[in-house]
């Protein structure tokens, strides 16, 4: 049956679209410097001038959450795709090699799994210095468990799915197989999988930047903005909203498009891919 | 010089445990001839599935040998196997999961005519699939639909429609009708039959039900534990020997 509307397709959507508009705007311009410190400025609720208000430095909160959202979905881009890229070419080793190899590959994968990220952010900080690449390494090596697994099982799934064994009984070639067969489910949940760990990524990267394992002042992240603001969350508690619903408004915007998409591509299939 | 012919196959599986074997088959020897058909009847992990695997080509045996027209099928090679490929096609237990989930019913028409009808045009190709809709008993509308929209029984027309498309010497079909409702399986097994008696195919028709095989085969072979334990006549339980075959036919 052909389900009619996706809500949370559409408001993941919106959602996440909303906040990647304020990071691409926020590359191409920003009304103020994001890091141009103005002490007079300091502790200033909204205004027309400061939309998001001023930070402890007098720093304008718009233009950094702006620098902020650009960051935090661009590292997180590149960490999941990385991390997909690797799980994804893992996971087909490991459906498709010999059991020995696949069993190492795998029991590998297993180990990665239970290791904590904060401890992988902290081993990369120390070989690699503080900063944006180590955190972007760690999310990177932190996601590639979960696609290495779930391509494991649906290629090794997928060899035995009745409608491969039909198309070869009628003679379709491997090509034709692998892409009209076996692909399109895969991708299906890949694409899931993909936004979702987006989701996961971000929330991941703020986390090490709170605690200041990622993005090192004076640039701006969602994290290390909620880090500062709890300074003042006593005196001047607005300072975290910014940074803090942007997070939010990410984080579930990203979820709902994860979701939406999964119900939007899976539909068609009726045999419980 | 059968048109299909299994001599002694065996199959077995690496699989987990203490015995780390598994025979599937055991010294299996059956043989079809062209315009028959035979029924292959046994309990679920009989060897039944594996035999029809074998028997196709989609599965190799461990030992014996599969001849097609006289011809091992291990040695065809390039135009050959395609031929043989072609001439002998599956009909399965699950029509749904035998199709591309995300194909409509066209494309799952249209794909075995594009993979072994090249010389044809699109065109030509379509007015195949369409005139085959029709034969099958299904109007035409139907093509534009997934195979998630149409019901058991309207799937395993389709999937008797591929499989008529080209034009096969051979249909084996595996326990084709099982997962359907009672009055579903009178109308295709009434379709198979009639479809036997226009293309003159022959028939490999695996089943657990004695009732099914004795009104579609000319004569059958009973299978327990990867042998055959007897061969029966057209009327089953009249030429059945062995205590086996009796309980089958009895309790079934």
């Amino acid at each position: 049956m052909r389900r009619r509307g996706n809500p949370s397709l559409f408001i993941g959507l919106i959602l996440t679209l909303l906040v990647a508009s304020l990071g691409i705007i926020g590359v191409l311009h920003s009304p103020y410097d994001p890091e141009a410190m103005n002490l007079m400025q300091r502790f200033n609720g909204p205004s027309l001038e400061h939309p998001f208000g001023t930070d402890h430095f007098g720093r304008d909160m718009l233009s950094r959450v702006m620098m902020a959202s650009g960051t935090a979905l661009s590292s997180a881009l590149v960490s999941v795709t990385l991390g997909a890229l690797a799980g994804i070419a893992l996971g087909t080793l490991a459906a498709l090699a010999p059991r020995w190899l696949s069993t190492l590959v795998m029991r590998l994968v297993d180990a990665l799994m239970a290791f904590p990220t904060i401890l992988l952010a902290l081993m990369a900080a120390a070989i690699f210095g503080r900063g944006l690449l180590p955190s972007v390494l760690a999310v990177c090596i932190s996601m590639v468990p979960s696609f290495s697994r779930l391509t494991q099982a649906m290629v090794m799934e997928g060899r035995e799915r009745l409608s491969i064994k039909a198309a070869r009984a009628y003679g379709a070639p491997a090509w034709r197989i692998v892409i009209f067969h076996m692909f399109p489910p895969v991708l299906t949940r890949l694409v899931t999988q993909f936004t979702s760990a987006i989701g996961g990524a971000v929330l991941l990267e703020s986390s090490l930047s709170f605690l200041g394992l990622g993005v090192q002042p004076p640039s701006a992240s969602l994290g290390m903005m909620l880090s500062e603001a709890r300074a003042y969350l006593l005196t001047y508690p607005w300072q975290v909203l910014p940074s803090g619903i942007t997070l939010l408004v990410l984080v579930l915007g990203l979820n709902l498009l994860g979701d939406g998409l999964g119900s939007l591509l899976t539909r068609r299939s009726a045999d419980g891919l | 010089m059968s048109l299909l012919e299994a001599v002694r196959v065996g199959r077995v599986f690496p699989i987990d445990g203490p015995q780390k074997r598994f025979e599937a088959l055991k010294d299996v020897s059956i043989h079809l001839e062209a315009g028959e058909s035979v029924g292959v009847l046994g309990e679920s992990g009989s060897g039944k599935s594996t035999l029809a695997a074998i028997f196709g080509g989609l599965d190799r045996p461990t030992s014996g040998q599969v001849l097609y027209k006289g011809r091992d099928i291990a040695t065809l090679k390039g135009g050959d196997w395609k031929c043989f490929r072609q001439s002998v096609q599956y009909i399965f237990q699950d029509p749904k999961a035998a199709m591309n989930p995300y194909f409509t019913l066209r494309q799952v028409l249209m794909e075995p005519l594009k993979v072994n009808r090249k010389e044809l045009s699109k065109a030509q190709m379509v007015e195949l699939v369409e005139d085959m809709t029709a034969r099958v008993g299904l109007p035409t509308s139907i093509l534009s639909r997934h195979p998630d929209e149409v019901s058991g029984g309207q799937a395993q027309r389709i999937i008797t429609a591929r499989v008529l498309l080209l034009e096969p010497e051979v249909i084996i079909a595996d326990e084709c009708v099982s997962a359907l409702d009672l009055s579903i399986q009178a109308q295709i097994i009434n379709l198979l039959r009639r479809i036997r008696s226009a293309t003159g195919a022959s028939f490999l028709f695996i089943s657990h039900d004695a009732d099914l095989v004795r009104y579609f085969c000319d004569r059958s072979y009973v299978m327990l534990h990867g042998r055959i334990v007897e061969e029966l006549g057209q009327d089953l339980s009249a030429s059945a020997k062995s205590e086996y075959t009796r309980m089958l036919l009895g309790g079934l």
